[in-house]
This record gives C-alpha cells, structure tokens and sequence, in this order.
C-alpha cells in the first residue's frame, strides 16, 4: 500500500514540477497563442526625450504602434514584412516620405511595437531640427556634449531610446531613433 | 519476503518510467503541422544512411536555401542540413560535434548569418535546435550554452518538466502524432514553391558596433578546430539571401577570418547574376529565403564550387546510394507536386499559414 502511495507522489511530482511558475507565461510549446519566449514588452516607466514627429504625430520607441499609424495614414510607398524564424514574431517596415518606421510583434502579432524610425532625406527633421546634410556641429549645439561616439556616430541615449547620428566628412548622413532593447 | 520486494520497486520504477516516457511524447511540441522547422533537428537521427560528404550547418538561410536533392542529382554529392529556427553559432557547433558522433564529412559548410548574433535570443529557437538532439554531454553542453537565464538545465535533459503544462493546450496534432512522425524535409532542405517577389528592402539600420561579439567568435573557432581536428574542410557561405541586410563591415571580418584560417568564404551575394537567381520568382517571402526554383539554383552553382575546389567524386553510379536517392526524390517530387495542389485549392501552403488557416478554419 505504502508502495502505490508513493509511487503516485512520485508521479505527480514529476509531472507537476514547476507548476509554480504562471503558465501562460511558461508555457513552452513555440505556437501563435503561446510563445515560449513571450515575454511581457517592457515600457519606459518615463516617456524618452528622444521621439520622433511628423505632422502633429509622435512616435515614442516601443509604444504601440498601430494607433500612431492610423494617424500617419497609409504608408504612401507600401510596406515590408520579415517574419521572424519559425512564426516568433514579424518586423515590419512602413515606408513614408522622407522615413521608414519599424514595428516588432511578439509571436501572436495582435500588437505591434515601435523600434526604430529611419531618417532618409532632409525633407523631414528630428524634433529638435536637425536634418540629413546639416553639419556635425549643428547635432552638437541641439543636442550637446553628452554622447557616445561609435562606429563615426555620435549616439545620444535616454531611457529606452536612442538618437544616432552617423557623420561623414563632418556632415550628417544618416539619422535613426532606435530602441534599446532590455531597457525598462 | 526480500527478494520479492526488490522486485515490486523494479516494477514501479519500470512504470513510472514507461508512464513519464510517454507523457513526455505526449506533451512535447509536434512540429508537424505548423511550426515545422522545429522537427528538422531530430529527422537527422531517423536517416538510414548517416555518411554524407557535405554537412550544412546554420540557420534558414541553409535549411531553406540550399537543395541536396539538386546536389545530388547534378553532381552526385551527398549532403545533408542540420539547420535550425535561428540557429546560432553555438547551436551549430554542438549539433556538429553531435553530427561527427555518425559520421564524418568531407564538407562542413556555416552560415555565417548566425554571427550577428553574440547571445542567446529566445527559448523557443533553443528548444527547436536542441530538443531534437538525444540525451548526451553534448546536449547538455549546448543547453548550457544557449540558455537564457529564466531557463533550467534540467528541463533539457527531462523535457517534461517543461512542457507539463501544455496538458491544456494539446490538439489532435499531439494525439495523432504521439508515437511518430512524418517526413518534414529532405535531408534537412524545408521546401517551399510559393512565389512572393521582392520589392524594396527596408535601410539597413545603424548599428553601435559592426563588429561581431566575442562569444561568436569562441564558437567559430571551435567548429573550425574541430573540423580540423577531423580533417575537414570547412567551408564559410553567406547565403543569397537579401534580408536581414549583410553589412560590408560584416562580410569584410568573414573575408578575414577566412584568409587567416585558411577556409573558403563565398558570399553568394556577390554572384546573385551568375547563380541566375531572379527575385521576382526564387523568393517565397520577398528575399529573406529562397523557394524551390531559387534553392535549385542556388544548389547548383554552390555544388558546382564543391566539387571542383574539393575534389568530391560523383557518386551516381554507386548502385546502394542510387536506390536511396531515388526514394527521397520521389518523395521530393511528390512534396512539390502536393504544394503546387495545395496553392491551388487554397491559395497558400498550409504548413506554413498558420493564421489564414485558423482564419479560414483549416487544419492541416
């Protein structure tokens, strides 16, 4: 008798062993309702000083985007899809005039996240009025001292975001908006 | 009274065991109607005759862009795809290490997409490139590896402990598939006919530093250690694959890396024209993979190098390989035949739209 006890409790042990944890968010099984890496998207607990606007609509990193691109309208040069491996995920691009916008899902897709915004001419600007082919110093002056210099970028972070300027020749020929992932 | 009683705990044991084994098949992720890649790893193990002379190792950009039936049938070369879900360096170094426990290639060829990479991005890739494996110090190694740090040890070596809690969520997929499984490739090759053309990419986004990570690099030297170790060649591709973009940072390291270890890297890339590779038609997802026509072809240009740079003999006249060929191109055939039917009547492939089917109310 003491022998079927516990031959039960053993197999209800190892069948239930970490049921501690919340299931939903432990489930492993890689599928569209339950991705095993599902993790909850992290939110600035401060919006960053870092956004990007275009005609009255700001664009935070990481915040939702499918309100945001309602108010854009439609992207008026269409759109690209990269889904990730296996169905964790898809990137999308919106292509507008003069930006590109970039969203991630996580495996279901019912919401999108901003994670960069791509600046492509000098027909749009940075909040602050900084432009493709403005000069070096020019990013100085708007943005200050306070940057990291990586790869000829001068790279300003706060909270989740980041505000990159690549500088060639002393003249500003690339700018991006990007999130930093794992911040909180 | 003794004697008996050892035999009664032999028994209980035995059936919590036989009871676990089978729970676990049960529970584990199927991987045969949807999410298909995540059964690629473990079909190797199921192959007749593991002695291959080209070895693939790598993320899609080898599983879904190279065909080794077209290897086969113009040049005779045998090969094989131990590809995963992103699949990262450290992934391939242990599945090779696994691989050389069968068999021993001429050919290691690496995708070097993965070095991009220089830590571990979900769980979900390290289950599907690294549940498959059987139970081995290498598995466990490579579990160590890849974890991320909500992760445990043991749950790789007792997948049960993992997946217990998809008792709720089981479909007719697990009952049906409990205690088998179908054929999801061909020698590691996911195949794919639908045409999605390419378009405009999106920029290549800035990146804070274009060199690749210290832990990536770890993991290339260990596969080209071990590939010497074994006399084997190894052989560094960049697949044509037009996104994720591949930085000229990036290929000019592998070019360097090569140079200084003696391999050979090919960018494929740079010989799209020659490949003949047309991305109106040799793409199902608008240039991140190949389909079909684009995997053939990309096959035999990329067999045409192995061949003539190592020397590989055409083995198309070997009566044993002919016959084990021929059934997995029959069965190539007759997959390629069953999409072009199913595009057909659906408009889509069913393994692969996991959301119009549960749209449409389809299952597959």
């Amino acid at each position: 008798m003491k022998m079927r006890i516990l031959s039960a409790l053993m197999l209800v042990a190892i069948i239930f062993t970490g049921c501690g944890k919340d299931v939903a968010e432990n489930s492993p099984a890689p599928t569209p309702s339950t991705s095993a890496a599902s993790e909850p998207t992290p939110e600035a607990k401060t919006k960053s000083k870092y956004y990007f606007e275009h005609n009255g609509v700001k664009i935070y990193m990481d915040d939702e985007a499918k309100p945001i691109l309602e108010k854009l309208g439609d992207p008026p040069f269409g759109t690209f899809e990269s889904p990730s491996c296996a169905f964790q995920g898809i990137d999308r691009t919106y292509y507008y005039n003069g930006f590109e916008v970039y969203t991630y899902t996580e495996g279901d897709d019912d919401k999108e996240y901003f994670f960069t915004v791509r600046l492509m001419s000098d027909a749009v600007s940075t909040t602050e009025g900084v432009s493709i082919g403005d000069k070096a110093e020019k990013v100085i002056e708007t943005y200050g001292k306070e940057y990291t210099e990586t790869s000829n970028q001068y790279v300003y972070a706060d909270q989740n975001s980041k505000l990159s300027f690549k500088i060639v020749n002393g003249e500003v020929t690339d700018i991006e908006y990007s999130m930093i992932f794992g911040e909180e | 009274m003794k004697k008996k009683k050892i035999i009664s705990i032999v028994i209980v044991i035995l059936v919590i065991t036989s009871i676990a084994v089978l729970l676990q098949k049960l529970l584990m992720p199927k991987y045969m109607t949807q999410i298909v890649e995540g059964a690629l790893i473990k079909e190797y193990y199921y192959e007749k005759l593991k002695d291959h002379d080209v070895m693939f190792i790598g993320d899609c950009e080898v599983y879904e862009n190279f065909s080794p039936i077209t290897l086969w049938e113009e040049y005779g070369i045998t090969s094989y795809i131990r590809g995963g879900a992103q699949q990262l360096v450290w992934h391939s170094y242990y599945l090779l290490e696994d691989t050389l426990k069968y068999e021993k290639p001429d050919v290691v060829v690496f995708s070097v997409l993965a070095m991009m990479y220089n830590e571990p991005q979900r769980e979900a890739y390290n289950r599907m490139n690294i549940d498959g494996l059987p139970l081995s110090l290498t598995k466990i190694n490579a579990a160590r590896a890849s974890m991320l740090p909500e992760e445990d040890l043991i749950t790789y070596v007792f997948p049960l402990l993992r997946y217990h809690s998809r008792w709720s969520e089981l479909s007719s997929e697990d009952y049906r598939y409990w205690l088998r499984r179908d054929q999801i490739s061909h020698n590691g090759y996911l195949m794919r006919v639908d045409v999605k053309p390419a378009g405009r990419l999106p920029t290549p986004r800035l990146l804070d530093d274009y060199r690749f990570g210290e832990t990536a690099y770890k993991y290339l030297d260990k596969i080209t250690e071990l590939c010497k170790k074994n006399g084997i060649e190894l052989v560094l591709i960049k697949a044509p694959s037009l996104y994720p973009h591949w930085y000229e940072e990036w290929d000019q390291q592998m070019v360097d890396y090569a140079e200084k270890n003696g391999l050979l890297y090919i960018n494929m890339l740079d010989d799209i024209d020659k490949i003949g590779l047309d991305f109106e038609m040799d793409t199902y997802d608008a240039g991140l993979h190949l389909n079909l026509s684009g995997a053939e072809k990309a096959s035999r240009y990329f067999g045409n190098i192995l061949k003539s740079r190592f020397n590989i003999p055409d083995k198309r006249n070997d009566e044993k390989l002919k016959a084990i060929w021929q059934e997995k191109a029959d069965y190539y055939y007759k997959m390629e035949q069953e999409q072009y039917r199913e595009l057909e009547e659906y408009g889509y492939l069913l393994k692969f739209n996991m959301k119009r089917n549960e749209e449409n109310k389809i299952k597959p």
